[in-house]
């Protein structure tokens, strides 16, 4: 008896060396598993690193990301988590009715959850606000803010448990939109059309938590609309196709649904409205100069405005300072030099801000507008 | 270095058990035994390893010099130096903090200028390492044991890893013959996992689970209704029997797998049906401890008034409490339980008696859970706040704690209480019992391998993790 006892715990022990061996081969390979977050990389550590912890923290990170067989547990997890408590394990990411995915902060704002804190917070921005759009005027430039939609406002009646939850009647960006027009700053208000038109299509896809492609298209044609109604120009022409209708999300239209990770995806069971569109400038010296400031909404517009030049000298600021256009090639940044040089640089700056974060407008780009010219003046 | 961390479980025990198979002799393992828990504790505190390891080299020669001399007197002075450098460093370490922020306090208050002091950082596991070293010092002094030959030997003992950080409290005589000298079975060792990966289920999917639903309410008293404040200190009643019996369980079975037999630390506590016997039940070791080192040489029940049983119970708590934790909640904490002792031994054991089990199981639970607000919430007037809230009966809607926390709920009632029933006490029995027929050996470890896996999965993909008990 105590042979075979030997044999099964010698066979234990090989088996625990076995999965030891398998972690350590893929020590600090990258894992395949969709979504952000955060890999921890093999590397050298200093002795400073042993001695204040970062090292073993480092260590025990890698190695719970790189236990042998790592992402298929990650997927039987969530996909346990998701079948039997109707839980997914994406950071912030709940799942409403009808399998429409909200993010949790959306859904907060609906609610009122810490729109005093947000009101303060805009309530420091505001006379930047107001100081840069002074600015632009003296130069006879305009701001423009896009007030985008969030999708708990426009899809709240599939947020679970919404109708036992008070909805206050006024949100942050009411007192946003009674800020700007007080100070006759131009709003083109997406999120008043988004509710108060009914669309053929959906406006947010089920598992995305951006605008539909459809929308976006929307939002893109109201944009050079503005552009040639500001100008009195006719500035672009339009090529569409027949709308198409699909199951099969394209671009952004899931991209909830695709960070799940899961076995067995939540079904698709909505017909989404894609187009093939064509915006063409048809007048190409008097396309005005716009500088975009916004956030991930914006790119799945920017392409088309890329691609087809359809302003002229054009910039798009990614939340806090990263820059893009067609002629950036290497990764820049914002300073409040940049900042303030925009004020000449571009004839529209357009703000575009999700109506939850409001209180974020401008990530900080009127601060730093004031503070340089302040300094220039000094 | 954790139990429960992806490092230890894959990386760390594997390689130390089959290496410590497959060397020759207890000799040669015992060093590799050393050498793996000298790694260990530096793994997770590298600027307190030389200091553990100075002072435990420092103090097996004290103790020695005590034992080789006749002469009481040297004796005694030799006793006092090793207790001097032992508590000296627990004192320094986890409460000089404590007596330097209260008596700057107290210099504020009457108008003095107070002093700056740089904060001294608590090295992991110093109140078990004291304890252990202080039952060395007394029993080699008390003659009931005779001290080890080898250094290496000693340093084993004290730092030997599975007990190192979080007991359980080993008193040299119950492991001294052990360290030279121990039978390795291969059954036992089998069990030993077995008792390993149930603790780390107890840790990673009962503690850990019930944790993370709570623990975000203690930071917002202000805002539980009476109905949530019950559902989180239940939790956290839960939470630490499970944290802390799971540690010990892994701690026994890693001893069990080198060879080691480890003295049991918890008895099912929460069937307890009164004060008295939950601490009979409860972190066993310490109560044993504090028993014969302190609560004994005080003159324990032997005294002559029941004035001087009563200070010696309350003394016993009290330092009990401290042992805890440098602050002045975990002194209410002790004060509370030394004061149940008291009732009890004034009426209430008898009254408890005088009713049905289940009820008096209950009235204990109760106020045991009672005292763990106390234990958790550092500051008095948010300890205050919750008992106005447990105790305001007016709202007691119960928020969705998702499915998760309720199964770990459920298997906490079921692990807890289950040894108040025959059947219950009949699986514990079977559980803990070192298995030779095969059949119940496959089967214990193919759902240790099982539950070890499940763990595993668990730990890789969730980040929540912290043990409670370190801090002690």
């Amino acid at each position: 008896m105590n042979v075979t006892h030997k044999i099964i715990w010698n066979g234990l022990l090989l088996l625990l060396v076995f999965v030891t061996y398998k972690s350590s081969l893929v020590l600090g390979v990258p894992s395949k598993l969709k979504g952000a977050y955060a890999q921890e990389t093999k590397g050298d550590f200093t002795s400073d690193e042993y001695f204040n912890g970062k090292a073993q923290a480092k260590f025990d990170r890698l190695s719970q990301q790189n236990f042998f067989g790592h992402d298929l547990w990650v997927t039987l997890h969530n996909e346990w988590d998701y079948r039997i408590w109707n839980h997914l394990n994406v950071h912030e990411v709940v799942v409403g009715e009808d399998g429409y995915l909200f993010e949790q902060s959306y859904i907060d704002n609906l609610y009122g959850i810490h729109r005093f804190a947000q009101m303060e917070r805009l309530e420091e921005r505001k006379e930047n606000i107001v100081f840069t759009d002074s600015l632009l005027k003296t130069k006879s430039k305009q701001l423009v803010f896009l007030l985008m939609p969030a999708k708990s406002f426009l899809y709240p009646d599939k947020i679970s448990g919404y109708k036992n939850e008070f909805v206050p009647d006024k949100h942050i960006h009411d007192d946003f939109l009674k800020f700007a027009k007080a100070n006759e700053i131009k709003v083109l208000n997406f999120l008043d059309y988004f509710q108060n038109h009914k669309l053929g299509h959906p406006a947010f896809p089920k598992q995305g938590i951006h605008l539909s492609k459809y929308a976006e298209t929307m939002v893109l044609d109201s944009l050079l609309s503005f552009l040639e109604a500001e100008t009195a120009l006719d500035l672009y022409d339009y090529e569409f196709t027949d709308i198409e209708m699909s199951q099969q999300p394209r671009g952004r239209d899931d991209d909830i649904g695709q960070v799940l990770n899961l076995i067995n995806p939540i079904p698709l069971t909505e017909e989404l409205a894609y187009r093939e569109f064509k915006f063409n400038r048809v007048d190409t010296l008097n396309t005005p100069d716009v500088l975009v400031i916004g956030d991930s909404s914006f790119w799945g517009i920017y392409p088309n405005i890329s691609n087809y030049y359809l302003f002229g000298n054009h910039e798009f600021w990614y939340r806090k300072n990263e820059m893009f256009s067609i002629d950036i090639t290497t990764q820049m940044y914002t300073d409040p030099q940049i900042c303030l040089a925009s004020i000449e640089k571009f004839d529209y700056v357009f703000i575009m801000i999700n109506n939850t974060d409001v209180d974020f407008v401008g990530w900080n780009y009127f601060e730093k507008v004031k503070s340089e010219f302040l300094k220039g003046l000094e | 270095m954790v139990f429960s961390s992806t490092t230890f479980l894959i990386y760390f025990l594997p390689i130390f058990l089959l290496v410590y198979q497959w060397l020759p002799s207890n000799r040669i393992k015992n060093v590799w035994f050393l050498s793996t828990s000298i790694f260990f504790y530096a793994w997770g505190a590298p600027k307190f390893v030389f200091i553990l390891l100075a002072s435990t080299i420092i103090d097996f020669f004290l103790v020695k010099t005590l034992h080789d001399s006749e002469d009481s007197g040297k004796r005694k002075r030799f006793l006092i130096l090793s207790l001097c450098l032992n508590l000296g460093l627990l004192a320094y370490f986890k409460y000089a903090n404590f007596f330097v922020e209260n008596a700057q306090q107290l210099l504020s208050s009457l108008g003095f200028e107070t002093f700056t002091w740089v904060k001294v950082l608590l090295p992991i596991g110093i109140s078990f390492y004291t304890f252990q070293t202080l039952t060395y010092s007394i029993d080699v002094y008390r003659r009931k044991a005779t001290p080890l030959k080898n250094v290496s030997d000693y340093l084993l003992y004290i730092m030997m890893f599975p007990q190192l950080i979080a007991g359980p409290i080993v008193r040299y005589n119950e492991i001294a013959q052990q360290l030279t000298d121990r039978k390795i079975l291969s059954h036992s060792q089998l069990q030993g996992f077995f008792r390993f990966s149930m603790g780390l289920f107890k840790k990673v999917i009962i503690a850990n689970t019930l944790g993370s639903v709570i623990e975000p309410y203690f930071s917002n008293i202000e805002a539980l209704n009476p109905g949530m404040a019950w559902v989180v200190i239940f939790g956290y009643a839960f939470q630490i029997y499970f944290d802390f019996s799971g540690y010990s369980d892994m701690a026994i079975g890693i001893g069990k797998m080198a060879g080691f037999k480890f003295p049991e630390n918890f008895n099912s506590p929460y069937i307890s049906s009164s004060i008295t016997e939950f601490w009979k039940r409860w972190h066993m070791t310490l109560g044993t401890w504090m028993r014969d080192y302190l609560y004994i040489p005080l003159g324990g029940n032997r005294v002559n008034s029941k004035g001087r049983l009563y200070f010696n119970l309350s003394f016993v708590f009290l330092m009990s409490g401290l042992w805890h934790g440098a602050s002045w909640n975990f002194i209410l904490w002790g004060i509370f339980h030394g004061l149940f002792l008291i009732l009890d031994r004034l009426f209430l054991s008898n009254f408890l008696k005088s009713m049905p089990k289940i009820l008096s199981v209950w009235l204990t639970f109760m106020i045991v859970t009672l005292s763990w607000v106390i234990f958790k919430i550092e500051d008095l007037s948010q300890a205050y706040l919750f008992y106005q809230k447990l105790f305001t009966f007016s709202n007691f809607e119960i928020y969705n704690v998702g499915g998760g926390a309720m199964i770990a709920f459920a298997l906490s009632i079921i692990f807890g209480f289950s040894a108040l029933t025959k059947i219950g006490k009949k699986c514990e029995i079977f559980l803990l019992k070192d298995h030779q027929k095969l059949g119940f050996v496959l089967l214990k470890t193919s759902s240790s391998l099982l539950i070890c896996w499940v763990c595993l999965i668990e730990l890789t993909t969730s980040s929540f993790n912290p043990f409670i008990y370190f801090r002690f």
